[in-house]
């Protein structure tokens, strides 16, 4: 690589700008959207806690839930991390400045926009795609922007390959520009209503297309890009197979498309695409498990690692928790099981094992590698700090699926047991009171999984803070443990 | 018989794409492009702007 010293024109700085916004926003959305989490884990406990005050009803704050975690908390851990590992694994800045601050902006907009008009009740009542057209209008062009700066990025990289990283931040990129478009298409009636273009079963069936594979490629491909790129970085290894990775992003980015039917089980859906949806996801275990052993045995040799440095933990743990839910995922699947699973809290648990370990973690842990590369200093501000916010994390984490786990099956139990005359023998509401302790041990995993954001917050306004030491250090990751 | 064709096709190029990606012509280049992310983080830029 060529020396800036000797170069006769200097190359430019990469543009870490932009990074260290989305950096930020990572943590405060992270913080907004868990919070509100607790509040309707709290809700389902004690349903007057809001004294009936519509925009701060659970069927209003929910979707202000899952719109904050996945698309404020976890998009702007995805655009930042990209932006920072595109410059670096292609030796070149940002192509665009200009564009790279639009979609911060614009994508700090879509959330002060689906913040406000979440709770005043305006939704199009697709799950993950509630907000009203005119914002899906505004996501299309802050996500065709980001599409433009990353692959403008890629086209003019130095180094001829372009890493595994890459590639699944532009499968995740690609993917959910098509996700979006094709199921947020709608005929508007009003600024603030529209209507499905699609009707019935089919407008379930791209609804769920839609919705699985938001998980597929903004909660999977996304983050595996992360984990490509953080996880070796932070080991000081490369990863343990470079052509594993390969395999692992055509199989994943090939089976995920066709397992959305499993969300329609036993319903008008007909049963063939029922089945389809089944088979593709029971597949889709090997290539789930073959980026997660991929990423786990890189720390093969370098396992002490683990006992030192926690940010490494966050990392590697993550990865447990994706082994976890994929296996469960494709489990779930299963017509049989479903049966027992669907419509119970059951999914609720398998969910945030993925959402809470896999992709919180992964997140955690590569905010807290770049913090102190993007501010110039020799580590985070307390590392101490970062171990206790990994215990933090973890133990809500099992608190919070081991509840939904046994509250889930119990419900499943209760909804389908039939007395001998064949008639139900639990009403749905015995079902509800039966699961109040278990909301409580979840409403507790919460409340912990959020404390441990707020240490996270403190931890990185004292490392910003702090005054960079006088004779610039170079940061490496060693200094970081 | 169509989706029976595509079927042998897709399975076909999955032996193919593992077959390239094991191939030896491969190694020496995905073991270079494996070390990308352990370079310095500012050899390019300085990193900070």
């Amino acid at each position: 690589m060529p020396n800036p010293e000797g170069a006769a024109a200097p190359p430019l700085p990469y543009n870490d700008r932009v990074v260290r916004q989305f950096t930020i926003m990572t943590v405060v959305w992270g913080i907004v959207g868990m919070l509100v989490g607790v509040l309707i884990a709290s809700l389902l406990i004690w349903p007057d806690l809001t004294h009936g005050i519509p925009w701060l009803s659970y069927g209003r704050l929910r979707p202000l839930h899952t719109n904050a975690v996945i698309f404020a908390f976890g998009g702007c851990g995805l655009i930042g991390t990209s932006y920072y590992v595109v410059q670096r694994t292609c030796q070149v800045p940002l192509i665009s400045d200009k564009l790279a601050a639009f979609t911060f902006w614009g994508w700090q907009l879509v959330i002060v926009l689906a913040a406000i008009t979440l709770p005043l009740g305006y939704t199009q009542s697709k799950e993950y795609a509630e907000l009203e057209w005119p914002i899906d209008i505004l996501i299309t062009l802050v996500w065709v922007a980001y599409a433009v700066v990353f692959f403008g990025t890629i086209v003019k990289r130095k180094v001829p390959h372009i890493y595994v990283a890459n590639w699944f931040y532009g499968a995740f990129i690609i993917a959910v520009a098509v996700l979006h478009v094709v199921n947020s298409a709608a005929i508007p009636v009003t600024l603030t209503k529209s209507y499905s273009a699609y009707a019935g079963a089919a407008d379930a069936m791209i609804q769920w297309w839609y919705g699985h594979n938001a998980v597929g490629f903004f909660l999977t491909a996304g983050f595996l890009g992360m984990m490509y790129y953080f996880i070796p970085k932070q080991a000081q290894r490369p990863i343990y197979s470079y052509r594993l990775s390969v395999v692992h992003f055509w199989a994943l980015i090939s089976v995920y498309m066709w397992a959305g039917p499993h969300h329609l089980h036993y319903t008008a859906l007909p049963d063939w695409v029922q089945s389809l949806g089944m088979v593709f996801s029971l597949i889709l275990l090997a290539p789930s498990w073959g980026g997660m052993i991929n990423g786990m045995m890189t720390l093969s040799g370098a396992w002490h690692k683990l006992r030192t440095d926690p940010i490494l933990k966050f990392l590697i743990v993550s990865l447990s928790f994706y082994g976890m839910s994929t296996f469960e995922g494709p489990m779930m699947s299963i017509k049989t099981v479903n049966a027992l699973s669907h419509y119970t809290d059951w999914t609720i648990g398998h969910v945030h094992s993925g959402a809470l370990g896999w992709v919180g973690m992964i997140t955690i842990g590569s905010v807290y590698m770049l913090v102190p590369r993007l501010f110039n200093r020799p580590g985070m501000h307390s590392t101490r700090a970062i171990e206790v916010h990994f215990w933090l994390t973890t133990i809500g984490i099992v608190l919070y699926i081991a509840a939904m786990w046994i509250a889930g099956v119990m419900q499943g139990l209760m909804w389908r047991a039939t007395d001998e005359n064949g008639v139900l023998v639990y009403s749905f509401i015995e079902s509800i009171r039966a699961t109040y302790p278990y909301y409580l041990i979840r409403l507790a995993g919460g409340v912990l999984y959020l404390s441990g954001m707020l240490v996270m917050a403190w931890n990185v306004w004292k490392t910003i803070r702090t005054e960079p030491a006088p004779q610039p250090v170079a940061v490496t990751a060693g200094a970081l443990s | 018989m169509i989706s029976g064709i595509l079927l042998i096709v897709l399975l076909a190029s999955f032996a193919v794409l593992w077959a390239w990606a094991w191939s030896e012509r491969r190694r020496q280049s995905f073991s270079e492009a494996a070390l990308m992310p352990l370079r310095e983080d500012d050899t390019a830029g300085v990193g900070k702007s």
